[in-house]
């Protein structure tokens, strides 16, 4: 079924859904009206051509679907009005390196990128399947990171700064994402800064923590290390006059449990200076947002998780969605929607594998091993994808004890 | 319309095919009604059909009854109860029909359903959606029906997967 994306009379996009598998998915999923959840995902397909249709639209396009499932009889076509949603033009980069506070914290952080960028806009744009997670995000964090811009929304709608506003603004600016290797989660950390950026129209610096953090062992280094990782962030946000995200990623090795038996009772310390960390950047009113990435929900210390203003789980792709991701690197291919289907089950579980491939399976081995076995000589097939995959086994998911 | 509460747990995959073919046979129950009683028309079976499929698949009731009453007095002469189970395989898939017996003279008829939890938790504005997604005018009434001297009797299953119906009858 082709969904037809008008503006003002003109036709600006036309998106070829599989309605069928959607229906298939939506069945299978968690929300209990099939017909809420495909639509739901066909809105999620349309965001990742970059147009946004307006909840009127969505409720004609349940209407139609309503009719459709019950009688059997599908529409060549759906006609919704949408527009394309607008970027705002790049900034120019600062200067960084000139800053003396920047010069500093890259001495001392894993790595410092300053949004907005392309390859950032790139890799987040490339992110699909994880529509409901970015619209959040990007929503929640920009407020997080700069509470005057809730009071102004209220003062704008509600004529005064309502009590819920309070509420969010107590909010400790954590956030956590979780979930199985290969998800997505250290991508869009690593690039959900650009969109806020945009947002805020403003920088934002993202200051990378090391694991080496963690240190070599010495009693206290673990907990001087944390101090300065906060320290540094809080130095550069006031140097830049900009937002900062300090990225925590495999959170779990600086902020274990503190319950667990064989933790070090340097590592209980570390802990516990991680914990005043994020308080005080709480209390200091500081821009920053502290993200943790974690494959190991459960190892994070729970008065971590309890402070995180929201916990984000990611999944591996579902049948519909690997298909979304094949169509996006080889959707100028020419491949029926047969082929993908086909490229969709081969990458889904199996019975003697309870687990499909991953996001990062398929961007990171399928696609390069695809291009390789064609290039020098020849065009790249069908067959050169179908094979690699069936060559290829997916990463098996993160199991406790074991790390990725 | 008379809603009461219930739930539903979807515990399973039910498909629109599934729900088709169940509600293809409370449809033919209805056809029957419609020959051999003059309850409605064909008409007003369609959109029945169509909008107990909404109903039903979209996980908003579990509960589907057809009521035949004296307006005057409410007393319920006969009821055709259709419970929904998801999840179960039912195993058994009755044919449709054994309404022409029934004693329906004179008896008012409606169609009730009880909505899920699902139902109560919708915002209004997805309800308005839905409503309109549907043939025919729907919403809640408080009549009460009186139920003496009859006595329940489950007779048939409709079922595909593990999706079906129970089909009860009460009678005087």
């Amino acid at each position: 079924m082709k969904v037809i994306i008008l503006n003002k009379g003109k036709q600006i996009n036309v998106i070829d859904v599989d309605i069928e598998t959607i229906i298939s998915e939506a069945e299978r999923s968690k929300i209990p009206d099939p017909i809420k959840a495909t639509v739901a995902e066909i809105e999620s397909i349309i965001k990742q051509e970059n147009i946004s249709v307006e909840t009127g639209e969505l409720n004609k396009m349940n209407v139609i679907l309503a009719d459709s499932i019950a009688t059997g009889n599908f529409p060549g076509s759906i006609e919704l009005q949408g527009k394309n949603m607008t970027k705002l033009p790049f900034f120019k980069r600062p200067a960084s390196s000139e800053n003396p506070a920047i010069q500093q914290a890259e001495k001392f952080f894993e790595g410092i990128v300053v949004y907005p960028n392309k390859p950032s806009e790139e890799i987040y744009n490339s992110l699909i399947g994880l529509d409901e997670i970015k619209e959040r995000l990007v929503k929640e964090s920009s407020l997080l990171v700069a509470n005057d811009n809730l009071e102004k929304w209220s003062k704008k709608y509600n004529k005064k700064v309502l009590l819920a506003c309070k509420a969010f603004e107590r909010r400790t600016p954590l956030i956590v994402f979780a979930g199985d290797v290969g998800t997505g989660k250290t991508a869009l950390a690593e690039s959900f800064g650009n969109e806020i950026s945009h947002q805020l129209r403003s920088n934002v610096y993202l200051l990378r923590v090391s694991v080496q953090t963690r240190g070599t062992g010495l009693v206290g280094e673990m907990t001087q290390l944390i101090n300065k990782a906060f320290r540094e962030a809080k130095r550069v946000a006031e140097a830049v006059s900009s937002p900062v995200i300090l990225l925590v990623d495999e959170a779990d090795t600086l902020a274990q449990s503190r319950e667990e038996t064989q933790m070090h009772h340097e590592d209980k310390a570390g802990v516990n200076a991680l914990i005043q960390g994020i308080d005080h950047v709480k209390e200091a009113g500081a821009p920053i947002l502290v993200v943790f990435c974690t494959n190991r929900m459960s190892a994070i210390d729970p008065a971590i998780v309890r402070r995180a203003a929201i916990v984000y789980e990611f999944s591996r792709p579902n049948h519909a969605r690997l298909q979304m991701v094949f169509k996006q690197y080889f959707g100028d291919l020419g491949l029926t929607d047969q082929q993908f289907l086909q490229l969709a089950d081969s990458s889904s579980p199996t019975a003697d594998r309870n687990y499909g491939f991953t996001y990062s399976d398929i961007v990171n081995r399928v696609v390069p091993t695809s291009i390789l076995k064609a290039y020098p000589d020849r065009a790249l097939e069908f067959a050169d994808i179908l094979e690699t995959i069936q060559s290829l086994q997916p990463t098996p998911p993160f199991q406790e004890g074991r790390r990725s | 319309m008379t809603y009461q509460t219930s739930t539903i747990t979807r515990s399973t995959t039910v498909t629109h095919t599934d729900v088709s073919h169940v509600i293809w046979k409370i449809k033919s129950d209805m056809f029957q009604l419609r020959l051999f009683h003059s309850m409605f028309d064909a008409e007003y079976e369609e959109d029945m059909a169509f909008d107990l499929f909404q109903w039903v698949y979209r996980g908003y009731t579990d509960l589907i009854k057809f009521q035949f009453y004296n307006p005057t007095t409410y007393l319920a002469h006969c009821e055709i109860k259709y419970d929904i189970l998801r999840g179960q395989v039912l195993g058994s898939d009755d044919d449709a029909g054994s309404i022409p017996f029934l004693n329906l003279r004179g008896t008012s008829f409606r169609i009730v359903i009880s909505t899920s939890v699902a139902w109560d938790r919708l915002p209004d504005q997805e309800k308005q959606t839905f409503y309109e997604s549907l043939k025919r005018q729907w919403g809640s009434s408080n009549l009460q029906l009186q139920y003496t001297g009859g006595s329940w009797m489950q007779d048939k299953t409709y079922s595909n997967n593990s999706f079906g119906a129970n089909r009860s009858i009460y009678r005087i």
